[in-house]
């Protein structure tokens, strides 16, 4: 996180870019950045009861969070 | 900004390998240079114990500041307690030779706290290796796996035999002379592959964890063989081997805990 800082994807803390968020994790930890966007949607499951409806049950995990996050909900 | 912050990575990862390096080339230079002297089994017992009890301390506090929830903070309990069970292993092996006085035996306890730790230490490596392994191809995976077990099939048939059957805890001693290279054999698989699959993002271009293992797995084999063989000369290679791999395991837990805990007073700024 403190390197995303450095790289300015947190620069307006209201307003962080899924996309950038993940291309810049995916520069700095490979094709496991997958997987750390996985882990996150199964936290966002578990402790928030955050569920993917409608037509985000194909979607990735990037997606809905992405999702959530302009809408507030999936 | 961002070649800054690229920058700043590069630096960290140089200084950590010089430090590795450096820490390898020290110890190891103690026990290349006391061996055959009055000191080389005290030398050689304590850096093992030394280098892997460092391991042991970077893996607490990474479990200290990272927790035990989520895939990760289990992945890296299981680290911490593997490495405990060989610090215990490695201690018990000191006291018989340099508290006792005497050739540590074949088995003894500390080959249970070895054989012990293979259960924690396979649950790390096969779950950082899902982390580490995306995108890993299925024909690698095969290649790999099938040179394991032509390596595991001919090191099992040489100790089965040159092995002594008779006596009372022959078949216990030749059950873990093999269940070692078994055991060996299937965490390889994982730490070849992720070894081969790095050098994809900035953080995790050397699977540290992974090194430190292949390093471990060929002391375990230079062991073995020199038990099969009955080799007589001096095993000083094998100690300084074990020291690597230990001394890897700690850099790759220091990289993690610098590099992937959020410390959040580094946030605040």
């Amino acid at each position: 996180m403190w390197h995303m800082n450095n790289r300015g994807v947190f620069s307006d803390p209201n307003k962080v870019d899924v996309n950038t968020f993940y291309s810049n994790l995916k520069e700095l930890v490979g094709p496991g950045a997958e997987m750390i966007i996985e882990e996150t949607w199964e936290h966002l499951q578990k402790h928030f009861g955050t569920k993917a409806g409608g037509d985000l049950i194909r979607s990735s995990p990037l997606e809905r969070i992405q999702k959530i996050m302009e809408i507030g909900e999936a | 900004m961002e070649q800054q912050a690229y920058l700043e990575i590069k630096r960290q990862r140089r200084n950590l390998v010089l430090g590795l390096i450096a820490a390898i080339v020290v110890i190891d230079a103690a026990v290349l240079f006391t061996t055959g002297s009055e000191m080389e089994t005290f030398v050689s017992d304590i850096s093992r114990i030394g280098t892997i009890s460092a391991a042991a301390m970077v893996s607490l506090i990474v479990v200290g500041r990272q927790k035990v929830s989520g895939l990760f903070g289990r992945a890296y309990v299981s680290l911490a307690a593997a490495l405990i069970l060989w610090v215990a292993a490695e201690s018990i092996w000191g006291y018989y030779e340099l508290g006792l006085g005497v050739e540590t035996p074949f088995p003894s306890i500390a080959d249970a706290f070895w054989l012990a730790a293979y259960g924690p230490l396979g649950y790390h490596l096969f779950t950082t290796g899902k982390f580490f392994g995306k995108g890993v191809k299925k024909s690698a995976i095969i290649i790999v796996s099938l040179a394991a077990a032509m390596f595991l099939a001919f090191y099992v048939q040489a100790i089965i035999g040159v092995s002594d059957l008779e006596g009372p805890e022959a078949l216990a001693g030749v059950a873990i002379s093999i269940a070692y290279p078994v055991l060996d054999a299937i965490l390889i698989v994982p730490a070849v592959l992720m070894v081969t699959n790095a050098g994809k993002g900035q953080l995790t271009s050397i699977p540290w964890i992974f090194v430190g293992w292949i390093l471990l797995v060929i002391a375990d084999s230079l062991l073995g063989i020199t038990a099969v063989t009955n080799f007589t000369g001096e095993l000083f290679h094998i100690t300084m081997m074990y020291n690597a791999a230990y001394l890897c395991f700690a850099a790759g837990l220091v990289w993690y805990n610098r590099q992937f805990i959020p410390d959040e007073k580094k946030l605040a700024r």
